[in-house]
């Protein structure tokens, strides 16, 4: 087979797929130069590029072409068969896209394999650091890399890890925090599942920083499979003498446990957590004294989360130095997203610091579904804020989304529609907070319940000005009392979309309508007889039988039986059927 | 088993041996979750069935979500590429076209952009 020219074509306008159509003509073309031998003519699912016209991609040479009309067809055949050239004005190079430090590994290597990892440079961030470096050069080497946890509050790694470094209590502990628990978001189980080795490494590398001869992974026992590969990946790493007694030949010490969290949410906190791994119920301590002062069995332990431990290798083998030239000033290095929601592409982005959202969103993950006008963006999951379109400019790190009112948080990235209302989101991500609320302090547990049921009664349209005040009140004293995180954060997302979008709960509460139509109880839906068609669509697709009538006397909605789902409203291709 | 040394880590990401062909397969829980232990399974069936050589491997979670399961492709003459939705179409067009005869498959190739 002789080698052949492979080129990807692909019709990137959102509203039609012509795709097939470029492509009969792409090969009627080449038929006509003669060189359809040469060349393979594939249609790709999708290239990464949105919005600009035909992509044409020299998959051989890999070379991007957008833009291409008709005309082109036959300069970029001749220039790239023919002459081995490339046609520069057509040519196109990604700027926006992903840079994978974390996930370098995952979709790449076997992760139940430690062969595989040590051909990408694994255990060589490890092994640099306990052969060739003291623990305090190790610390050095974080804070010049600038990292910062990336379990959301982004406290600086190497400060935490000094602080339990210089504590006179010479037993220590290292956990790794895979109590992943936002909605929708899911990094943490990814590299678990995609890349165990590398947390691991992470580990013993914080156990050599600061000194300890224990580490425990606490993960959330509804990822059996993440379990699975972390217990294949830490039973290789003993049988090769990289976790044990005197680890490459050194005087180190260290051993990995595991231990399984029950799933609940508030565990993710860090003193909640090191009571669970206690083996006690898991309820948040008073801060201070710090887990880095005073945590597992009141010993010094630092809890880092698992994307945290993940890039740690790769500042040890390849200097903080490098790490710390990506991103911005303040925020460094790449932070992993699970894009999620309306969106055309949900999945895992990893991208650099300082990125603006409104890239993310439309750049990498391809825009909102079914070409519909974006609403808003959450991020931080249950204890974030939500960013309106008119801030899609925000970049991407963490003094940047405090100061539009959200949180880097873990990782959570939330795409709405305008077919979302938000009164019904924050409701969501109260309801969860309120539920997994663990009840130790009244202002969390009473606080959000009163807040809950507030919102509650304005979605069903019982709601009175007073309430808004109300919500903010009792937001205030949640923030300002509350014992941990969960419920200093629990009012975010109400206090966030009551900032950017008040009209929308003015309208709930002062003219009683929910624009989305996701709050039901406001919400009717009848027929127009004069638009209707009598096409029957809506009766067909009613779950509930709640659309009866006849052709000659026409269709009505009994409103007793309606549960307000809106399926007959999305059918009718008349526009027959108002909500009101 | 035999400790691993220092030298021996620095090493083992040196020494590269010559590619040879594969099949990767994403195979995290959200793979596993769209299909992908069944494409696993059919890929490994069909191959043996018609004898074609091929290492077979699992791996992690490449990321795009919305297009499992994901399925790359590397054989000797053409460049690797991505397949994703692969169900049981895909899996035997791939094996026949991509396979056999070194041509790709139409309509299943996802290829995006990505700095390493």
């Amino acid at each position: 087979m002789s080698k052949q020219t492979i080129f990807l074509l692909r019709d990137s306008n959102s509203q039609k797929d012509n795709t097939r159509d470029f492509q009969i003509l792409f090969s009627k073309i080449a038929r006509d130069l003669n060189v359809e031998d040469k060349i393979q003519i594939i249609r790709a699912a999708d290239l990464g590029i949105y919005d600009k016209g035909y992509i044409v991609k020299d998959l051989t040479n890999n070379i991007i072409y957008t833009n291409v009309s008709e005309e082109d067809i036959s300069t970029i055949l001749t220039s790239t068969i023919n002459e081995n050239k490339v046609v520069e004005n057509l040519r196109y190079t990604p700027d926006k896209c992903q840079l994978r430090i974390v996930l370098k590994n995952c979709g790449l290597i076997d992760p139940e394999s430690i062969e595989e990892y040590l051909g990408q440079e694994g255990y060589c961030g490890m092994a640099k650091a306990i052969c060739d470096m003291t623990p305090e050069e190790v610390i050095t080497e974080m804070k010049k890399s600038g990292l910062r946890g990336r379990g959301g509050a982004g406290f600086p790694t190497w400060l935490k890890w000094s602080f339990a470094r210089n504590s006179l209590d010479e037993e220590r502990y290292v956990i790794c925090n895979a109590d992943e628990g936002d909605p929708g978001a899911y990094m943490d189980r990814s590299i678990l599942e995609g890349d165990p080795h590398a947390v691991i490494e992470g580990m013993i590398i914080a156990g050599y920083a600061i000194g300890a001869k224990r580490g425990f992974f606490y993960i959330r026992a509804e990822y059996p499979l993440a379990i699975k590969r972390i217990e294949t990946a830490l039973q290789q790493a003993y049988d090769n003498g990289l976790l044990g007694e005197n680890i490459l030949g050194t005087n180190f010490c260290f051993d990995l446990e595991i231990r399984l969290g029950a799933g609940a949410f508030v565990c993710g906190e860090e003193t909640a957590l090191i009571e669970s791994v206690e083996g006690k119920r898991g309820t948040p301590r008073s801060k201070p004294p710090f887990p880095a002062d005073k945590g597992l069995w009141n010993h010094p332990t630092i809890i880092n989360n698992v994307e945290t431990l993940a890039t740690v290798p790769v500042i040890i083998n390849r200097g903080g130095d490098w790490f710390g030239s990506i991103g911005t000033e303040k925020s460094k290095g790449t932070k992993v997203f699970a894009i999620t929601g309306k969106v055309k592409n949900s999945g895992l982005v990893e991208v650099p610091m300082g990125i603006t959202i409104g890239d993310v969103v439309f750049g990498i993950a391809g825009g909102v579904l079914g070409g519909r006008n974006l609403m808003a963006v959450q991020t931080g999951g249950p204890s974030g804020g939500v960013i309106p379109l008119d801030k899609m400019d925000t970049k991407v790190s963490y003094e940047h989304l405090a100061e539009v009112g959200s949180i880097m948080g873990s990782g959570g990235m939330i795409v709405m529609d305008e077919d979302d209302c938000m009164v019904d989101i924050p409701r969501f991500y109260l309801r969860f907070c309120v539920e997994e609320s663990c009840g130790k302090c009244a202002p969390c547990r009473i606080g959000g319940y009163q807040m809950l049921k507030i919102l509650d009664r304005i979605a069903e349209g019982k709601g009175e000005e007073k309430d808004l005040e109300q919500l903010k009140r009792i937001a205030y004293g949640m923030q300002k009392a509350s014992l941990c995180a969960l419920g200093q954060t629990a009012p975010n997302p109400v206090m966030s979309t009551m900032k950017y979008f008040s009209d929308e709960y003015r309208q709930h509460v002062i003219d009683k309508k929910c624009r989305a139509g996701k709050c039901t109880k406001m919400v009717q839906y009848i027929i127009d007889q004069a638009v209707c068609k009598k096409c029957k669509m809506c009766v067909i697709n009613c779950a509930v039988g709640a659309i009866s009538g006849s052709r000659e006397s026409g269709y009505k909605v009994d409103q007793a039986k309606c549960i307000k789902c809106g399926a007959c409203f999305e059918v009718c291709k008349f526009k027959a059927i108002i909500r009101k | 088993m035999k400790k691993l040394t220092k030298e021996e880590i620095f090493n083992a990401s040196k020494t590269t041996s010559p590619e040879e062909d594969y099949i990767k397969i994403g195979m995290s829980t959200c793979g596993i979750a769209a299909g992908a232990q069944d494409t696993y399974d059919l890929f490994v069936s069909e191959t043996q069935r018609l004898g074609i050589k091929i290492s077979i491997r699992k791996c992690g979670c490449i990321g795009m979500c919305y297009a499992e399961p994901l399925v790359e492709v590397h054989a000797a003459g053409i460049p690797t590429v991505t397949y994703g939705k692969v169900d049981k179409m895909a899996t035997m067009e791939i094996i026949q076209k991509h396979l056999t005869h070194g041509l790709l498959v139409d309509d299943y190739i996802f290829d995006m952009p990505m700095k390493k």
